[in-house]
């Protein structure tokens, strides 16, 4: 009698101290975390193992909201909308919906050389499909030569189902839409979580598959064609031999596709009461027409005058990429009131780009309501193989001299460095839910390029309830 | 007082990083049962504590750098200016 009663109260304390776990809504990526979502107890004693198999799950369905103004000096403004609603169908499925509306608006380099106190008339063409002519000038940003105006909008959604198959076994199909005037998304993504170990180790297996349909304003233009000459006589005559300023391409292809192909590795420890590992391999494989159609390269040449564009090409990217990268995070709670969350990450690719980012927040419970979270980030990135801010011709006009096979001056993909500082306060609601405001910098600089730095400011509402 | 490269600034920084991550953590492993993990289920434990907030992180990044990816799969692409 004594002890069936003693396995009874063992039982019962087992699966209500779960059940306090498993308090706090948590999002997709926490899902290799496994002990602390959709969690199971499983204790190895033969007599009672078949009740205490009983899964405990995450009871409570969510609404979450934000709101985001991402602000560039001088350049992109975005405001983005995104709701994601989460419901617990039962004990094993879990369904999350994404709604996202951006608008935005404003300018961003177009790859042409930078040139200080531009002036003259430019043709502009925008992302959203408007040209018109302008007069450059580097009071006016908005109207530089270097700058291209856009105003676009994107409305994209998705559906998660976490499927939980067995006690150590999870499930997660998605897919997703996004759409843009001038660009259109659709993917798919499956994945799989084990956990063993107790649930201390947890393994995601997980891949997707992205197809994108490009359909720029004016039709697909001519990879490396001639945008645009000189009208200067003088300028064309340092032209190099493989330019040809007479030829006049009409784009006759409406859009291009690429696909994108991931494949993803991870695992979780738990390794103390305070502390948790994850550890990341990630594969990318992109086909298709990965050229920036928007993006244009300046010929120049530094004997003629380094401030004159002698004509104006359109980029053209190679038509694979593959990509990997190594994700490392540590999150440690050492004390009730402090909690830090400190990854980084190593990426490099085919392209010869090759980049490290370091990401820190230290958060502060200033009681059981109120917090305070510092962000600091740093990423460097050095430049793709075919990156360079225009096309030098210097010295180059023989016939020797030919077309770059591939070209582009995409700051993007050129050497530059990204920092990051900001701080968020947040509320905890109790059951109702959670609140939270954060304000952050970002600073971009550029090594190999003569374009302005950048700043830019994030401010972000979030919204999160319960019911 | 000659100044360092940047990128020795960022090696310097990841091993003052690998080393705060060893000694608060690697020397002190525990095979912790279920109903110890109460600090880790906490909200400001989680590996992503808002994914609303992770979301926009990586829109952002992902527009304005080369590098992409890392933390998982997944979501749609696009024609980021």
């Amino acid at each position: 009698m004594q002890l069936k009663r003693k396995f009874s109260v063992r039982n019962q304390l087992t699966i209500a101290t779960s059940a306090l776990l498993i308090s706090t809504f948590t999002p997709d990526a926490n899902a290799a975390l496994g002990a602390d979502m959709q969690a199971t107890d499983t204790i190895k004693s033969p007599k009672n193992s078949k009740k205490l198999n009983t899964k405990i799950v995450n009871d409570s369905d969510s609404f979450a909201i934000s709101s985001l103004y991402y602000a560039e000096e001088g350049r992109v403004k975005v405001n983005k909308m995104q709701t994601l609603i989460s419901n617990q169908l039962d004990d094993n499925n879990l369904l999350k919906t994404n709604f996202i509306y951006d608008t935005m608006t404003g300018s961003s380099p177009n790859g042409r050389k930078y040139i200080p106190n531009t002036s003259g008339l430019v043709t502009v063409t925008t992302a959203s499909g408007n040209s018109f002519n302008t007069e450059g000038s580097a009071a006016n940003p908005a109207a530089a030569t270097w700058l291209t105006v856009f105003a676009d909008q994107r409305l994209a959604g998705s559906v998660e189902w976490d499927h939980s198959l067995t006690s150590i076994l999870t499930t997660t199909l998605g897919s997703s839409v996004s759409s843009e005037n001038d660009y259109t998304s659709y993917s798919g993504t499956g994945k799989v979580l084990l956990e063993l170990n107790q649930k201390r180790t947890a393994f995601t297996f997980g891949s997707s598959f992205t197809q994108d349909t490009i359909r720029p304003i004016g039709g697909i233009p001519q990879s490396l064609g001639v945008l645009t000459c000189s009208d200067d006589a003088s300028a064309r005559a340092f032209a190099p031999a493989w330019l040809n300023c007479d030829s006049t391409i009409n784009s006759t292809t409406k859009s291009r596709e690429k696909s994108i192909n991931d494949y993803f590795i991870g695992v979780t420890q738990v390794w103390n009461q305070h502390t948790i590992f994850q550890l990341n391999y990630s594969q990318g494989k992109e086909n298709g027409y990965l050229t920036d159609p928007y993006k244009q390269a300046s010929i120049i040449d530094k004997e003629f005058n380094d401030e004159v564009e002698i004509a104006i090409l359109h980029e053209k990217r190679p038509d694979t990429r593959n990509t990997q990268s190594v994700f490392f995070r540590l999150v440690n709670a050492p004390t009730d009131s402090l909690s830090i969350n400190m990854s980084y990450r190593y990426f490099w690719d085919d392209w010869e780009i090759e980049s490290n980012t370091f990401d820190v927040r230290f958060r502060f419970n200033l009681n059981n309501h109120f917090y305070i979270q510092t962000h600091a980030r740093y990423n460097t990135q050095t430049s793709a193989f075919f990156f360079s801010p225009y096309i030098d011709v210097t010295d180059k006009e023989s016939d020797n001299f030919s077309a770059p096979k591939f070209f582009s001056a995409d700051h993007r993909l050129g050497d530059q460095t990204t920092t990051t500082g900001g701080i968020k306060l947040g509320r905890n609601l109790g059951d109702v839910g959670k609140v939270g405001l954060r304000i952050e910098q970002m600073r971009q600089r550029y090594t190999n390029n003569q374009i302005p730095n950048m700043k830019a400011w994030i401010i972000q509402m979030l919204l999160s309830f319960k019911f | 007082m000659r100044s360092l490269h940047p990128k020795k600034y960022f090696f310097v920084i990841n091993c003052l990083c690998l080393f705060f991550i060893l000694l608060t953590t690697a020397c002190d492993y525990q095979r912790i049962k279920p109903w110890h993990r109460d600090i880790l289920s906490q909200d400001r434990a989680q590996l992503v504590s808002d994914t609303l907030e992770f979301d926009a992180d990586e829109h952002i990044y992902s527009s304005k750098e080369a590098p992409k990816g890392g933390q998982g799969i997944g979501g749609g692409g696009c024609g980021c200016n």
